[in-house]
């Protein structure tokens, strides 16, 4: 526990599965939350991060809104389902509020060849600065930027069924639940999803980047 | 075909039935996961190891996956972590 402006909080071990900790919060008890918070910071961070990734809004703010709103609802939790399913379609749901939100201002055009964002920009200038392979490091920034795009290009919905699959690896079966579709929709998203990469990473010559990633 | 003409069939000793193409490739993604029962795994396992099609179209699905997974997770940022949980935290009190 970070905060001592609360008078309401009471130790609760690490070792308490997901759901009795939802059970506790709903309590309005703040180590209960802080556990969860700790558990999950770090995945639904980087899912919104991939997500909003050309996006000029605050990746913070969006985070930060997911976890007022899990401990806002907390009271709402079904205990019988799985803490990680209820969370992600929590975060889906806004970071979907923000793609329709007016604010949304794309960094690229989808007609712009590849440029680097700021958030890659001033990396590669750290790295420079602290003298860390700079040259490996661009390479990185400059695939991750292509990576990104191609998958910024899919339909929402086979974006969301990757960003589940391969970036927070979980099961097909995980995500059907947290989607609220059949298995066989999912799959079928994830197999279109996957034509389409390959059409658009063979465009952007992603191969070539790769095979001189790995002649350095 | 009535029964006793079939049974004066010469016995033909037939392979067991591979999954077809259609099949495989739909399965593929599972199969890269590891999310098949056993079963299923042994035979696309093999129908992999017998078809040239198959076998190049599961190693472009594979590649490919495993350039999606060089886009790695980032380590968030304790201060703005903090800062997060504690703006929560405010909110509450």
């Amino acid at each position: 526990m970070q905060d001592n402006t609360t008078s309401d909080v009471h130790f609760v071990s690490n070792l308490v599965p997901d759901e009795l900790l939802m059970q506790i919060t709903a309590q309005g008890n703040l180590s209960a939350f802080d556990q969860v918070f700790d558990r999950y910071y770090k995945p639904i961070y980087n899912f919104v991060r991939k997500n909003l990734f050309f996006d000029d809004i605050d990746c913070d703010d969006v985070t930060q809104e997911i976890f007022v709103r899990v401990f806002k609802s907390a009271k709402n939790f079904d205990t019988t389902k799985k803490l990680s399913s209820w969370i992600y379609q929590i975060a889906i749901n806004e970071v979907r509020r923000y793609y329709k939100s007016s604010l949304r201002r794309r960094v690229y055009s989808l007609n712009d060849p590849i440029q680097e964002n700021e958030d890659s920009i001033e990396k590669s200038e750290t790295i420079v600065a602290n003298n860390i392979n700079p040259e490996a490091d661009s390479l990185y920034s400059l695939r991750k930027n292509i990576l990104a795009k191609a998958i910024d290009k899919l339909p929402d919905k086979q974006k969301m069924v990757v960003m589940l699959k391969v970036y927070q690896e979980l099961t097909f079966e995980e995500i059907s639940q947290i989607l609220n579709c059949p298995l066989s929709t999912v799959l079928s998203r994830m197999r279109y999803a996957v034509r389409k990469l390959r059409t658009e990473l063979e465009e952007d010559n992603f191969l070539g980047i790769i095979n001189y990633d790995s002649k350095h | 075909m009535t029964a006793s003409i079939k049974s004066n069939l010469p016995q033909k000793r037939y392979k067991p039935v591979l999954m077809d193409c259609r099949t495989v490739q739909e399965k593929i993604l599972q199969f890269l996961y590891n999310e098949l029962d056993q079963n299923e795994l042994g035979e696309i396992a093999q129908h992999l190891s017998e078809c040239n099609i198959c076998s190049r179209e599961q190693k472009i699905i594979s590649d490919l996956l495993s350039q999606l997974n060089s886009w790695k997770q980032e380590e968030p940022d304790i201060v703005v972590k903090n800062r997060i949980r504690n703006n929560i935290f405010k909110q509450k009190s």
